[in-house]
């Protein structure tokens, strides 16, 4: 049975057919062979420089060494598996990196139909190698139905001078050249032929897609999305309505907007050295008219730079017109009116009943930035059981001197409350401190730690000491005293350099893998234990699971999303630096774990 | 088999026996009888297990219970999520927690005597208002659950967490709590019946000065009536520490506590006090509940079909009967619906403990459990990994629906299906499946899950 796994899989990643000798005159772009209606066209060039980044002879190296690999390899799927890819390759007379290379030298390329049909376009660099691998694939199925002494499954037909192939009901397929063309439906592939005769329109002929692809600028990797048919499908309708809830619309401002009105989406990806890199662009008519317009930078403005603190887990740099936001509340959320009301009672009641948002929003410049960093605990005070990271959230004030008096009182009112609702449950409260560091007097507030006698595993309040601070024009609200010092530093060091906003850029995350590894380790027991209660998991397996989630990180060294408005597009990237130890690091944890030896 | 079969009805006459030992003290136990045991006392258990226990002695089998220690292979990590969700005062994960181990551990018996006293004390997390002091109560109970009874009443009725439950943390001299007294009097102590309204007032009296401050009781001498008080028929100028002494002494009470026990252990109807006085004597004369226990689980009585199947599961009994024998994990949501099903086991609806019987069933509640059992059956995330039963009867040489069927019923029930019911099942199953053999046994599974032989007993 497995052989026929083996099968389906080499069929599918490179089948060919015996046709007749076609022309030598070089074949069109593979696009010219897409219909029209495609719902997402992918396509990878430069495949083989992507295999030798991949399958590097150090990573080839490090898997072979691992004691996990030797473990997978003692499988009977992974054997089977392992004899077929030695049979081919002694077939092919080449080893298997070297016969994709060249099998997918001229690039890759996936569309999706309306349907679910399914075209593959591959294109390789030796028309000889495809055509042997073809053979010994015939000679595969034809053994396999003569051991089982079943009819033969492989057929063939003629359509407009082209021999097209077929394994199965759900697959058929042609060879012209060098170019292997597969698809889950015959009718499909007959299309395909037809467009190779001139026959009917391809997607390279459409506006939307050229449009497109005039932002591929050059990237070996894209995907385009037809996103008006996809936006129509019900499961992206209510993921989008999701994100119109106010938090949502705050933080992912005009990104569910742009997506929900364009007309095509453009995904283009790139790898160089250890950094990966995707772009997401969205165009259209619709995607000019947004209600989002409070993330929207103008001229040259843009979100100030992250803010670097020490043992930062991650940060978010916001471009958010707050006033503007909360203005246009009622035609953002028609359905919410009621709720807001009584938000902005509440605040009314901080803020000594001062008008949201001509008196205290109105105060806040656009530029808004947040910092989550891992805690170092004070031996004075102890270390709690489930370790937290601190966050913090900055705000730039357009009237320092008047407003932070303001928001001091709001903010002690609302410590206050904090306490008189824990001292009805009979639960310790903050204590309340004015507190001077580098010639910053702020404002602390922290828990008590007399009556605990076990100073190593502290209740999980001892994660916080609420902390507001201002630091020239900014007002810092912090969770904890530690990450409020170390802010301190970081944004007197940037009142002395200056600081210049990141034009266009109305939303930045950067996220720094090792520490969230650090993080994810510190808590190993308690994420174990949370995912053996939630998923039903053995102790093994749900170390497994948090161990994947911890390499996952370890692989990433630093990432970042930045999202832009630029030309009336909304443009998002996503670049990824790996760890270069990253896959013997990941290797070595999952072997640790295997081997019952958990962080 | 109608679900009116209990005790009661053949109660009159067993009386003066009822608690003799098996006839049969040194032969082994049976896979039949043990596997009864095991369900009754420990929600069931694996077969291998109840293979072990079936070639036991009762007496052997007995005592391996009752100094079974309900460990999990995983005591680090379930002891920092239980301290974890007691300092964040997460009552659904320290549910989630317990149930697990109530699950995983191979005999989970002396969890099943914790909640008997926390259906006894009517004690619930969400009324003490504070995990920690309802922890704190477990943890004691757990070291002192099969002692004397007058040692758990010395503790729990001086435990912060039974005060805060009564919403006693405050007794003043000058307003004496009432309820407070009146609750250990008819509920926990010597009954109703057994006490008149003066007795209430007295024993109010007593309690005063003891206060709940901080997780902490304390007694504040200038808050205390010193005057001389009366208490069923005994004078003095008892303080609050002196109740539980005097309280826990008395014949009413150990009967009391026994009407408890043989309802959480033998069966839901009311058993007269001729069949219970035996055992009451004992706990009277300050035997430990082990003892008692004992005896109880030896008996013929134990074993009668009356008692086999008189009492109606609840859905925590009815979950766990399901996950133990196959093997399968409570998750979150399987302890959250056990909880929405009125059964979780750290905050008991009433201060009068569990509902019981009858109570348990309704057509709202039978459908509850049918999706229950389905979902535990087919597995998905937040129900933990499918059951192959497949696999699991592969394992055990079980070829056929029929076979298969047979197998499950074993693991399952304490009786036999009818014959029809069982072809039935087979057929329906073979109906209805078009998954394959672990679908077809998973329907049967499910539908033995359906039958009044698996909701009693």
């Amino acid at each position: 049975m497995y052989r026929n796994g083996i099968l389906s899989v080499i069929v599918a990643a490179c089948l060919f057919a015996i046709g007749p000798a076609v022309a030598e005159e070089p074949l069109p772009p593979s696009e010219a062979w897409i219909p029209a209606d495609a719902v997402l066209v992918a396509k990878i060039t430069h495949v083989p420089e992507l295999i030798d980044c991949i399958a590097s002879p150090e990573i080839l190296e490090a898997v072979e060494a691992s004691r996990a690999t030797e473990a997978v390899k003692q499988k009977k799927e992974v054997r089977q598996l392992l004899a077929g890819v030695q049979f081919l390759e002694s077939q092919l007379e080449t080893d298997w990196k070297t016969a994709i290379k060249e099998l997918t030298a001229g690039g890759i390329t996936l569309a999706v139909l309306p349907r679910g049909q399914v075209i593959l376009i591959v294109d390789a660099q030796d028309e000889k190698l495809l055509a042997k691998l073809h053979e010994t694939l015939l000679f595969f199925a034809r053994m396999d139905a003569e051991n089982k002494e079943t009819p033969d499954r492989v057929r063939s037909a003629e359509y407009r001078g082209v021999t097209g192939w077929s394994f199965g009901p759900k697959e058929a397929h042609a060879i012209l050249g060098s170019r292997l063309i597969l698809s889950n439906d015959p009718e499909v592939l007959k299309e395909v032929i037809d467009l190779k005769e001139g026959t009917g329109t391809s997607i390279d002929k459409m506006e939307r897609f050229t449009a497109a692809m005039a932002e591929r600028a050059g990237a070996p990797a894209y995907v385009y999305i037809n996103a008006e048919l996809v936006n129509a499908a019900p499961q992206v309708q209510k993921a989008l309505n999701n994100l119109k809830e106010p938090l949502p619309v705050l933080l992912f401002a005009g990104v569910a907007e742009s997506v929900s009105q364009a007309e095509w989406a453009l995904v283009t990806g790139d790898l160089n050295d250890n950094r990966v890199t995707l772009r997401f662009v969205t165009g259209g008519d619709g995607a000019t008219e947004r209600k989002a317009s409070f993330a929207v930078p103008s001229d040259d403005a843009g979100a100030l730079p992250n803010i670097t603190v020490p043992r930062r887990l991650a940060a978010v740099t916001l471009y958010r017109d707050l006033h503007d936001f909360y203005a246009t509340k009622d035609e953002l959320f028609p359905e919410r009116t009621s709720g807001l009301i009584f938000f902005e009672n509440m605040m009314g009641i901080f803020f000594s009943g001062r008008n949201f948002t001509e008196e205290v929003l109105a105060h806040a410049t656009p530029e808004v930035r947040m910092v989550l960093a891992a805690q170092e605990y004070s031996p004075e005070v102890g270390e709690p059981l489930i370790k937290l990271p601190a966050f913090a959230t900055v705000f730039r004030m357009k009237d320092p001197d008047q407003f932070t008096p303001v928001v001091e009182e709001a903010w002690q009112k609302a410590l206050g409350l904090i306490n008189f609702t824990r001292g009805q449950q009979a639960l310790p409260g903050l204590i309340l401190d004015r507190v001077e560091y580098k010639g910053v007097k702020y404002t602390l507030s922290y828990f008590s730690n007399v009556d605990e006698s076990d100073k190593t595993k502290l209740d999980i309040r001892f994660n916080f000491s609420p902390t507001l601070v201002r630091v020239g024009d900014y007002i810092v609200m912090s969770s904890t005293e530690g990450l409020a010092r170390d802010l301190i530093d970081a944004l007197q060091t940037e009142l002395e350099s200056g600081v210049v906003p990141l034009k266009h850029v109305s939303s930045k995350l950067e996220i720094d893998g090792d520490i969230v590894a650090g993080l994810l380790t510190a808590n190993w027991e308690s994420l174990v234990g949370r995912n053996m209660l939630e998923k039903g998991h053995s102790r093994k397996q749900a170390e497994a699971e948090v161990g994947m989630l911890v390499a996952v990180a370890e692989l990433m060294d630093h990432v970042e999303v930045t999202v832009a408005d630029r030309e009336d597009r909304m443009r998002a990237t996503l670049d990824v630096v790996l760890d270069p130890q990253a896959v013997q690091k990941a290797l070595k944890l999952l072997e640790k774990i295997a081997g019952g030896d958990a962080p | 088999m109608a679900l009116s079969t209990t005790a009661s009805s053949r109660n009159t006459g067993v009386a003066a026996d009822a608690w003799k030992s098996l006839e049969s003290q040194q032969t082994p136990l049976g896979r039949d009888r043990a596997g009864y045991l095991l369900r009754r006392t420990c929600f069931g258990a694996t077969k291998p297990v109840v293979d072990s226990f079936a070639e036991s002695t009762p007496g052997d089998a007995v005592d391996r219970l009752l100094r079974s220690s309900s460990e999990v292979d995983y005591e680090g990590i379930l002891a920092i999520q239980m301290a974890n969700a007691v300092r964040s005062g997460n009552t659904a994960s320290y549910r989630g927690w317990w149930l697990r181990k109530i699950s995983d551990a191979t005999l989970p018996f002396r969890e099943l005597v914790l909640l008997f006293w926390i259906d006894f004390f009517g004690i619930a997390a969400s009324r003490v208002g504070n995990l920690e002091a309802f922890h704190g109560f477990l943890e004691e109970l757990r070291l002192l659950a099969l002692g004397p009874v007058r040692d758990v009443f010395g503790t729990a009725l001086n435990h912060p967490a039974v005060l805060l439950n009564l919403q006693a943390a405050e007794n003043r001299r000058s307003n004496p709590n009432r309820y407070l007294a009146r609750t250990y009097l008819e509920r926990y102590t010597v009954g109703s019946g057994n006490f008149a309204e003066s007795d209430v007032g007295e024993t109010a009296r007593a309690l005063t000065g003891r206060f709940v401050v901080r997780s902490e009781t304390k007694f504040y001498a200038y808050e205390h009536d010193q005057g001389e008080k009366k208490i069923l028929g005994t004078t003095g100028t008892f303080r609050p520490e002196d109740i539980p002494r005097m309280l826990s002494q008395r014949e009413e009470t150990a009967a009391t506590v026994m009407r408890r026990l043989y309802r959480w252990f033998c069966a839901d109807d009311v058993a007269p006090d001729d069949l219970l006085r035996p055992l009451a004597t004992m706990i009277a004369e300050g035997k430990s509940l082990e003892d008692v226990l004992r005896v109880m689980f030896t008996s013929q009585w134990f074993f009668d079909p009356v008692v086999r199947c008189g009492k109606i599961k609840s859905p925590l009994a009815f979950a766990m009967t399901l996950l133990r024998p196959l093997q399968a994990r409570c998750t979150t949501k399987i302890a959250d619906e056990i909880a929405a099903g009125g059964a979780d086991p750290v905050n008991p609806p009433t201060v009068a403990g569990f509902p019981f019987g009858y109570d348990w069933i309704d057509a709202f509640s039978l459908g509850r459990r049918a999706a229950l059992a389905e979902a535990v059956l087919r597995g998905g995330d937040d129900y933990g990994k499918a059951v192959s039963l497949q696999e699991a009867a592969e394992s055990e040489g079980i070829e056929g629906e029929e076979d298969a069927e047979r197998w499950l019923e074993s693991l399952l029930l304490a009786e036999p299906l009818p014959e029809t019911v069982r072809e039935e099942i087979v057929r329906h199953a073979k109906d209805v499946s078009n998954g394959g053999v672990d679908e077809q046994l998973r329907r049967i599974a499910w539908l033995i899950t359906m039958q009044p032989e698996f909701l009693l007993g």
